[in-house]
């Protein structure tokens, strides 16, 4: 059993936004506008989130890509009436159904990460972004919830690639959108069940913490404080 | 139109059949979007250049059914190794931008909208007739304005305009970026580009760099500072407002505005006085730096006595803002690195000037940080001939024409040729291009730029999308984009390596659009004589033939390989040895396509000569003291009852040219707003709370100059006598994703049109802020 988990070093991130929009493009996460803008109710599967600490002039920020944070126990499934958000228990991942989504938002309260989001409208797209629609990925509509699947079509791409010649899937096959796009390399994906992998090295490094451990969720997405050490 | 229960009834009985993707579903009942998901793709990749910015990353377009549905960063290319910053991962949105140009339009006032189309053909020969009478009028009536002149297209404009005896070719640089050029010629005294070898510094000192939000060069620096970083590099930023680049720091030191050379020269004296200076490079390798006696006998000051005497640090800490514990010990720390490095403003276009680019060099001379490993280097240059070079020397014995990069040309700026125009200097300019630019928006001042291009009987633009400089033209030729023509640019990777990129057309055109190189080409024929005879190519394509002929001559470089490979070759290089994975001029065209392109990785540090190329090899450091003020004088002070400090910043996302509609860009404008689709200004809480000002609320921010809208954003990370505002929105024309979307916050400020900012530090421009709503 796979357990496929990101670690993101900020000591290399540079808050670009390179993995939002490569994330968006490869998942048809439809443009926003000024009103959904205004509204805050545009669609971002993952956000950059800023987090302050002390007063000026000893004010330290980090600058976080926050994404669905793939929990190991998550809360968003305890409360879906529907079945519609589901955990792979042979991969470790968050997987969402569109077409059961009855669209109740339960999940979207219960995510203390608030990284679920909700299709208030239905998508404004203009006929010209037809043709560049990923074939990979369903595109959704009005009133169902959508979130960060560890660009999980990529996932079943690799393993038909890798089934197809007879092999097992080899490492860094299976990467999501933004993890290939990140210029700096902060970003490193990979199978944290799997010891000697690097992700799950650096999940170990003393650097490392998850966001708000202390619920018990446990996320499979790792943060690399700024600073040095391994 | 299906309902969603009609849309999953019919997707139960009709999409089994197919392979519809994921575990995930699909539930959009919109029938068009479904048919183009059940069936199967046909896949395939292609190579392209991202040129939303200078950076000039290489791209790998996904193509399914023929059409570009996903890009990747090239992993080959030299500058971008795979990776794609928030702009070129969105570029596919320029490509099916809903309101980009169909053709080629035409002013016309009786016409609706005021524009109609016009043939391609009748728009060339349009332009070819009147170039014809005006270049018979006389020299120096044609003009040009670029974006950086890195690609053919600009080169070939820039030598049409030389052709027709002018020398009127402005690159719409930023102020940052001409300052560093100046830097360059004044004490160098040659033409490049610094590149800033940040990853292999192990302390950074970046002065209100902008690093990390800078639209230029953007990968070049972040892929630097990343290796740095990773590598155990300590990193200080100082600025009037943290940022992203001072949310990575490991201190943050807030000075106020405009006082970047002070800080700077500051540091430089506590580096003297504490003994940190390297005496050994400043005797060899700088002059004007110690004091000397000329043959009368008369005693001269040299800039070491001269910022012992006026950048005390007490006097500094005045003027900054920054306590003088944390100047000494900032220096203490600068001076004590092995491998230091400064780094100014890369961005700015209210506070970068002449005397903070030349301050800093000026310290990065005092540590001996030029042309060594993790210090300020110079941009190597290609074998390619300059195409837009002012005096062309004959061609060698191959036929290729070469010309002296280090040639000292002169450079216009937008606003000089606006003076030119609205004060009615001769000769007359009468026809203008305007490429790749759009400076009726970008320059400080917009609206006189914009009278001055209503002064010109023709303006010709080649934007494919509507800007704000679109409108003040009278016909548009707009130009393909990078993705669906055979395109190249030159430009340099992080370490100053020279990297050509050339890529054939990835995808379809989306509109009747050409390459602009081609239409030049064009132009050139018709206007015969000449100036046909400096445009021997028949097109485009035959160009870059030639080109890959010039590569192969030079005996240098290498297609773009794998990382590890390329790290070999720049070993074997260096020891004198090569051996390039070409062995004809046919085979390099074939792998310069397959790769995405050539560069020499050999280029590195220690190349002094190439680097102060003047008569002693020596840069002349007392440059920096005839652009500084003659005396020190505190800051304007700001406060909120007298007014705050204009502080304008960038935001790489809005920083896309020549403008356009990236809808995922305008929604994700400022990493540390979590607001889109607005202009944000940020302000201190303390501050906000004597203003009665809340998180999120509108406020007007106005000058003596104008006013602009914006959304309240509070952050401790921002120096209670400051609000930053950054630039990007406030375009008046354009599509629906941009047309009107925030302010401009260039507004605010003075916008002379001679610019004396850019040589003297100015005092920051005092706004108010109040909440309207």
């Amino acid at each position: 059993m796979a357990r496929w988990g990101m670690v993101i070093d900020l000591n290399r991130c540079t808050a670009c936004q390179g993995c939002v929009t490569a994330c968006h493009e490869e998942n048809n996460v439809p443009p926003s506008n000024p009103k959904l803008g205004a509204q805050s109710r545009s669609i971002r599967w993952i956000n950059m989130m800023p987090v302050y600490e002390d007063e000026y002039p000893h004010t330290k920020m980090s600058v976080l890509p926050v994404m669905c944070q793939q929990c190991e126990h998550p809360p968003c499934i305890k409360v879906c009436p529907v079945g519609a958000t589901f955990f792979s228990e042979s991969e470790g991942i968050v997987g969402q159904v569109y077409s059961r989504c009855i669209g109740c938002r339960y999940c979207t309260n219960a995510c203390p990460y608030t990284v679920r989001q909700f299709n208030w409208f239905p998508p404004d797209v203009p006929e010209t972004y037809e043709q560049g629609i990923n074939p990979d990925v369903s595109v959704r509509y009005k009133g169902v919830v959508e979130k960060c699947t560890f660009c999980n079509h990529r996932l079943m791409k690799a393993r038909d690639a890798a089934a197809f010649e007879g092999r097992d899937l080899r490492p860094g096959e299976y990467v999501p959108a933004c993890v290939e796009t990140c210029p700096t390399d902060a970003m490193v994906f990979g199978d944290l069940a799997d010891p000697d992998s690097e992700v799950s090295k650096l999940s170990r490094s003393s650097r490392a913490s998850r966001l708000l451990e202390d619920l018990g969720t446990e996320p499979k997405v790792y943060y690399l404080r700024v600073g040095s050490g391994k | 139109m299906l309902n969603r229960r009609q849309f999953l009834l019919g997707l139960g009985s009709g999409a089994m059949l197919v392979g519809f993707g994921p575990v995930v579903g699909c539930s959009r009942d919109d029938e068009r979007i479904a048919s183009t998901l059940i069936l199967e793709p046909t896949e395939a990749w292609a190579n392209s250049i991202c040129q939303l910015c200078p950076s000039a990353c290489g791209l790998r377009v996904r193509l399914a059914n023929g059409h570009p549905v996903t890009v990747t960063g090239n992993p080959l290319h030299p500058v971008n190794r795979g990776g794609l910053c928030a702009r070129g991962a969105a570029s596919l949105q320029l490509y099916y931008d809903p309101d980009r140009l169909a053709g080629p339009i035409r002013k016309v006032a009786d016409a609706v909208g005021g524009w109609a189309p016009i043939g391609w053909d009748e728009g060339i020969a349009e332009v070819a007739v009147r170039l014809k009478r005006v270049i018979a009028g006389g020299p120096g009536r044609v003009a040009v304005i670029r974006g950086d002149g890195q690609d053919i297209s600009s080169q070939l404009l820039g030598r049409l305009v030389r052709s027709a005896g002018s020398d009127w070719i402005v690159d719409s640089q930023t102020p940052a970026d001409r300052a560093a050029d100046e830097t360059l010629r004044a004490m160098h005294g040659t033409e490049g580009r610094f590149v800033y070898d940040i990853a292999n510094a192990d302390f950074l000192l970046s002065i209100d760099s902008g690093l990390l939000e800078s639209a230029s060069a953007t990968m070049t620096l972040h892929r630097g500072f990343a290796d740095m970083r990773s590598s155990g590099g300590s990193f200080v930023h100082a600025g009037p407002r943290m940022g992203v680049t001072g949310s990575k720091a490991d201190e943050w030191v807030p000075i106020r505005p405009s006082t970047v050379g002070t800080l700077a020269l500051g540091i430089a004296h506590m580096l003297i006085k504490e003994g940190y200076e390297q005496t050994t490079f400043l005797s060899a390798k700088t002059k004007g730096y110690y004091d000397w006696t000329d043959q009368l006998g008369m005693h001269h000051d040299g800039v070491r006595s001269w910022l012992l005497r006026e950048f005390s640090p007490r006097r500094v800490a005045e003027v900054t803002g920054v306590s003088l514990e944390q100047i000494i010990r900032t220096a203490r720390e600068f001076g004590a690195a092995q491998r230091p490095l400064a780094i100014g403003p890369t961005e700015g276009p209210a506070s970068a000037g002449l005397f903070d680019a030349m301050a800093v060099h000026t310290l990065n001379a005092v540590v001996g940080s030029i042309d060594v490993p993790g210090g300020v280097l110079l941009a190597g240059s290609n074998p390619l001939p300059i195409l837009d070079g002012p005096v062309e020397p004959p061609p060698d014995a191959e036929g290729t024409v070469r010309a002296d990069r280090r040639t000292l040309v002169e450079r216009r700026t937008v606003e000089e040729l606006a003076t030119w125009v609205l004060e009615g200097r001769g000769p007359t300019i009468e026809v203008l291009f305007v490429h790749d630019a759009d400076p009726v928006f970008s320059s400080t001042a917009g609206d006189k730029v914009a009278e001055a291009l209503a002064k010109i009987p023709v303006v010709v633009s080649t934007s494919p999308v509507v800007t704000d400089t679109l409108q003040a033209a009278n016909l548009v030729l707009p130009g393909s984009l990078w993705i669906e023509r055979h395109c190249d640019a030159s430009v340099a990777d992080e370490h100053g390596r020279p990297v050509v990129s050339v890529s054939a057309a990835a995808a379809p055109r989306r509109a009747d659009t050409r390459n602009i190189a081609d239409v030049v080409i064009a132009l050139a024929g018709q206007i015969g004589g000449g100036v046909a005879e400096r445009f021997g190519w028949k097109s485009y394509d035959e160009l870059v033939s030639a080109q890959s002929n010039a590569l192969y001559s030079s005996g240098v470089g290498d297609t773009f390989a794998a990382a590890e490979r390329s790290e070999w070759t720049q070993l074997l290089e260096r020891s004198g040895w090569r051996s390039p994975a070409y062995d004809s001029v046919t085979r390099l065209e074939k792998q310069l396509h397959s790769t995405g392109g050539w560069w020499d990785s050999s280029h590195a540090h220690g190349e002094w000569r190439r680097l102060a190329p003047g008569g002693d090899h020596r840069i002349d450091l007392a440059a920096v003291r005839v652009p500084a003020r003659p005396t020190l004088s505190p800051a304007t002070a700001g406060s909120h009852d007298r007014g705050l400090l204009l502080y304008v910043t960038t935001e790489q996302t809005l920083s896309v040219r020549p403008g356009g509609s990236l809808p995922y860009l305008q929604d994700i404008a400022s990493p540390l707003a979590e607001m889109g689709w607005t202009n944000t200004a940020e302000l201190n809480p303390e501050t906000a709370h004597h203003l009665d000002i809340e998180h999120g609320g509108r406020v007007l921010v106005s000058s003596e100059h104008g006013e602009v809208e914006a959304r309240a954003v509070l952050s401790p990370a921002i120096r209670p006598d400051v609000v930053a505002l950054h630039t990007g929105g406030g375009r008046v024309y354009g599509g629906r994703y941009d047309a009107g979307v925030g302010s401009k916050p260039l507004e605010l400020l003075s916008g002379r049109l001679q610019d004396s900012g850019f040589a003297l530090p100015r005092d920051p421009t005092l706004v108010r802020v109040k909440q309207t709503a």
